[in-house]
C-alpha cells in the first residue's frame, strides 16, 4: 500500500486527466446545446417568415400545423416583384441609407473632434444645446420639418430623404465618446510637429478610430434604412418610395395576400442582414472598445 | 540653437475645477495659480532642469513654452521673438511626452519622418536625417516596427528620434524616463547626456527625480507650489540651498535638520543644540554680522554624509555629556562636541553603509564608509555619539525657513 510502482501512478494520473477531459468537454457541448436552443427560439419568426413566403397562399391558412411549405413555390417572389418596383424600392432605400451614412460618418466625426480636441469659447454650452436636441422625439419636429422643405419645393426628391438626416446628435455623442479614449498627448505631439487640424483627422484621428467609424457606420445605416415616417410623409411617386413604405403598399393593393407581403419582406430584410453580417464584428468591438480603460 | 527668456509668466486655471486638497496653490477670485511670476532666462545650448514634487507647475511651464498651454500673465520669448500667441508648429520646437505619443500605426520609420515630412523637406534629406538619428539611438534595426511591437525603452529612444530629427530650437522633454525602470533609466539617463554632446540644441527637461536633475542639468530649476524656489548649478543648489525645502529635497538620503538657537558673542556666532555649543566659522560669522542676523531660534541642516560618527566610551553613560572618543580611522576631530543618540536599522548601500538612528527627538541618517562601519559594530538599539564641523553646517531661520547664510540675492 505505502509503496506505488510507477505504472500504478501513470495510471492514476491518466484516468485523472481523462476525467477532467471529460467533464469540459461536458461543459462545452451543454453550453452549446443550450445556445442553439436559444438561437433557435429567437430565429423562430424569421425563419417562418422565410418558410411562408415559398408556400402557396393556400397553405397557409389551412387548419392543420405546418411550419414548412408542402409545395415550395416561388410565385410569391413574382407577384411581389410585379405587383410594386421592388429592386426600385431597394435602390432608392440604399441610395439614401448609404448617402446618409457617409455624411453622417463625415459631419459627426468633425464636430466631435471640435467638442473634443478644440478649446473655444462656448464650448460647454453648445455641447449641452446639442445634447438636449436628443431629448427631442423626431416625431414633434416632422411636422415643421414637412412645412419647411414643401416651402422649399424640396418634395418627392432625393434630396429630402438625405439632407435632413445628414448628421445627428447621437452620432456626434457617440464619436466624442469615442475620442474621449483617444490619447490627447498624440493630437499635441502632431501638432507640435506640425500637423494641422485636418491632417490630423485624416491622417492620425480617423485610421485609429476605424472600428468606431465601422460602428457608427453599421448603425447609421440600418436605422435609415428602417426609415418609415419621413419618407412616407415627403415622397408620393413610386420613383422615390424607400423599402419600408414600399412594403406596406403590398398590403393595401386591392387583394391582400399574406404570403405575397412575407416575399416581400424577405428580399427587403436580405440587404439589411448582409450588412449587419459584414459590419458585425466591427460593431461588436466598436460598441466595447471604450469599455475599458475608460 | 536658441535662447529661452521667460518673464514673469504666470498660469491660472480657472476656479470651477479646484485641484485635489493636498496642493498649497495659490487660490484668487482669478482662480488656481499653478504657476507664479516664474522668470527665467535660458542660454542658448543650456541644459535646464525644472524639478519639484507632484502637482507643483513644472508641466504646466513646459506645455506653455510648448504652446500647447496658454499664458495666463508674462511674456515667452524664444531667440528674442515674443511667443505668447504663437501657434506650437510655428515656435520650432519639439518635445518629448511621458507617454511616448508615438502614433501606433505607424511604423518607426514613418513616425520620425511624419515631423519632415510636414514641413516639406525634400526626400533626400528626410532619408539622410532619420538614418543620422536612428544611428545616434542604435535603433537602425527597429525601423521597419510598429511602436506595439518595442519595449518602453525602445519606445523612448523612437520619441526621443522624432524630436530630434527636425533639429528643434529648443527640446522639451516631459518626464520622459519616468516609464523606465531603475535600470534603464540610468542607461538612457547616460544617453542623452550623449546625446546633448552631439546636439546643438536647448534643452529644457522636467522631472520629479533630483538625481536625474542633479546629473543632466546644467542649471536647475526647484519649484514648489508653482513658485520657484531656488535657480542655480547642481553645485550650487546642493551645497547653498535657499531654503529648508531646498535643502531638503535636495540630496539622497534626505538633510538632517536639528532644532537650535543662534548665539551671538561679538562678532562670533555659535548654534545650540540640546546644550552642545557648535561654533560656525568665520566666512559664515561674516556673513550674519553683514546681514545683522540675531539670536533666534534656528534650524541645523547636515548632510548624511557630513555626519560624523563617534563610538560612546561606555554604554551606561549617556546625555549630552557623554565624553566622545574620535574613531581611529576618522580624521582628527578632536575638540569637537557631540550629541547622543541610539542606533536603528542600517542599509548597506556597497561602499557607503546608510545609517538609520534617533536623535534628538527625531529619526535621523548618517552616511559612513563601508570599513568605518564595519569597525565599529553598531548594533540596532546601542547608544552612539555623533558631530558635525561647524562649516558643514546649514542654516535656517526658523520662522521663514529661509537660508541665514546666503547672501540676500541680487536681482
Ligand atoms: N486643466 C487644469 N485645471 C485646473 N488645474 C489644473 C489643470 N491642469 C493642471 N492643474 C493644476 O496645476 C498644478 C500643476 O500641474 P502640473 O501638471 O504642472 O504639475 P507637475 O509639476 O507636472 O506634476 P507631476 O510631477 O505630477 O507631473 C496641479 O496642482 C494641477 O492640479
Ligand atoms: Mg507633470
Amino acid at each position: 500500500m505505502s509503496t506505488l510502482t510507477k505504472e500504478e501512478i501513470d495510471h492514476l494520473k491518466n484516468t485523472a486527466n481523462a476525467k477532467a477531459l471529460q467533464r469540459r468537454r461536458l461543459k462545452t457541448s451543454a453550453l452549446l446545446i443550450t445556445n442553439v436552443i436559444f438561437a433557435f427560439l429567437i430565429l423562430l419568426p424569421l425563419l417562418y417568415a422565410v418558410s411562408i413566403a415559398f408556400m402557396p397562399s393556400g397553405e397557409l391558412f389551412s387548419t392543420e400545423m405546418n411550419l414548412l411549405p408542402k409545395h415550395p413555390t416561388l410565385t410569391n417572389f413574382r407577384d411581389a416583384l410585379q405587383k410594386v418596383p421592388l429592386f426600385r424600392f431597394v435602390l432608392n432605400s440604399f441610395i439614401v441609407a448609404g448617402l446618409i451614412t457617409i455624411g453622417q460618418i463625415i459631419s459627426c466625426s468633425l464636430a466631435a473632434f471640435s467638442f473634443s480636441f478644440l478649446n473655444f469659447k462656448g464650448k460647454e454650452v453648445l455641447f449641452m444645446l446639442l445634447m438636449a436636441t436628443m431629448m427631442i422625439p423626431g416625431e414633434a419636429t416632422i411636422i415643421s420639418n414637412y412645412l419647411t422643405v414643401s416651402g422649399w419645393g424640396w418634395l418627392d426628391s432625393y434630396h429630402v430623404l438625405i439632407i435632413p438626416y445628414l448628421t445627428s446628435a447621437m452620432g456626434i455623442f457617440l464619436f466624442r465618446q469615442f475620442y474621449k479614449s483617444f490619447p490627447i498627448s498624440l493630437y499635441e505631439s502632431a501638432m507640435i510637429d506640425g500637423c494641422s487640424n485636418i491632417r490630423f483627422i485624416f491622417r492620425i484621428l480617423l485610421p485609429l478610430t476605424k472600428s468606431a467609424i465601422g460602428a457608427m457606420a453599421v448603425y447609421t445605416f440600418i436605422n435609415a434604412w428602417n426609415m418609415y415616417m419621413w419618407p412616407l410623409l415627403v415622397t408620393g411617386s413610386q420613383q422615390m418610395r424607400t423599402v419600408q413604405i414600399g412594403i406596406s403598399m403590398l398590403n393595401s393593393v386591392d387583394a391582400q395576400s399574406m404570403t405575397l407581403m412575407i416575399a416581400g419582406v424577405v428580399i427587403i430584410i436580405l440587404p439589411s442582414i448582409s450588412i449587419f453580417i459584414i459590419g458585425q464584428k466591427q460593431l461588436i468591438r466598436g460598441m466595447f472598445s471604450g469599455a475599458v480603460k475608460g | 540653437m536658441a535662447s529661452v527668456t521667460l518673464k514673469h509668466i504666470e498660469k491660472i486655471y480657472p476656479a470651477q475645477d479646484k485641484p485635489d486638497g493636498k496642493q498649497n496653490l495659490r487660490i484668487s477670485e482669478e482662480g488656481v495659480h499653478a504657476v507664479e511670476d516664474f522668470n527665467l532666462e535660458i542660454k542658448d545650448q543650456e541644459f535646464i532642469v525644472l524639478v519639484g514634487p507632484s502637482g507643483c507647475g513644472k508641466s504646466t511651464t513646459l506645455r506653455m513654452i510648448a504652446g500647447l498651454e496658454s499664458i495666463s500673465r508674462g511674456d515667452l520669448y524664444i531667440d528674442g521673438t515674443l511667443m505668447n500667441n504663437v501657434p506650437p508648429k510655428e515656435r520650432d520646437i519639439s518635445m518629448v511626452f511621458q507617454n511616448y505619443a508615438l502614433y501606433p500605426h505607424m511604423t518607426v520609420q514613418e513616425n520620425m519622418e511624419f515631423p519632415l515630412k510636414l514641413r516639406k523637406t525634400p526626400k533626400e534629406e528626410i532619408r539622410r536625417r532619420v538614418q543620422e538619428a536612428a544611428e545616434m539611438l542604435e535603433i537602425k534595426d527597429l525601423l521597419k516596427r510598429k511602436p506595439g511591437a518595442l519595449s518602453g525603452g525602445q519606445r523612448q529612444r523612437v520619441a526621443i528620434g522624432r524630436a530630434i530629427v527636425r533639429h528643434p530650437k529648443v527640446l522639451l522633454m516631459d518626464e520622459p524616463l519616468s516609464n523606465l525602470d531603475a535600470k534603464l533609466r540610468n542607461q538612457m539617463r547616460a544617453e542623452i547626456i550623449q546625446l546633448r554632446k552631439q546636439l546643438k540644441t536647448t534643452f529644457i527637461y522636467v522631472t520629479h527625480d533630483q538625481t536625474e536633475a542633479m546629473t543632466l542639468g546644467d542649471r536647475i530649476v526647484i519649484m514648489k507650489d508653482g513658485v520657484i524656489q531656488q535657480i542655480g548649478t547642481p553645485e550650487e543648489v546642493y551645497d547653498h540651498p535657499t531654503n529648508l525645502f531646498v535643502a531638503g529635497f535636495i540630496g539622497v538620503p534626505k538633510m538632517n535638520f536639528f532644532k537650535g538657537t543662534l548665539l551671538k558673542t561679538g562678532t562670533e556666532y555659535k548654534v545650540e543644540i540640546e546644550d552642545v555649543i557648535f561654533p560656525l566659522p568665520k566666512d559664515a560669522c561674516k556673513t550674519l554680522v553683514s546681514s545683522g542676523t540675531l539670536v533666534q531660534d534656528v534650524i541645523i541642516g547636515v548632510r548624511p554624509e557630513n555626519i560624523l560618527l563617534m563610538q560612546t566610551e561606555s554604554l551606561t553613560q549617556s546625555g549630552s555629556t557623554a565624553k566622545a572618543q574620535p574613531l581611529p580611522t576618522q580624521p582628527a576631530n578632536a575638540g569637537l562636541r557631540a550629541l547622543p543618540g541610539t542606533a536603528d536599522v542600517s542599509e548597506l548601500m556597497g561602499a557607503t553603509v546608510q545609517l538609520h538612528f534617533t536623535a534628538c527627538d527625531g529619526d535621523r541618517t548618517a552616511v559612513i564608509p563601508a570599513l568605518q562601519w564595519e569597525s565599529m559594530q553598531l548594533q540596532p538599539g546601542q547608544p552612539l555619539a555623533f558631530s558635525f564641523r561647524g562649516s558643514d553646517i546649514h542654516l535656517f531661520s526658523e520662522t521663514s525657513g529661509k537660508s541665514l547664510l546666503r547672501e540676500p540675492e541680487k536681482v
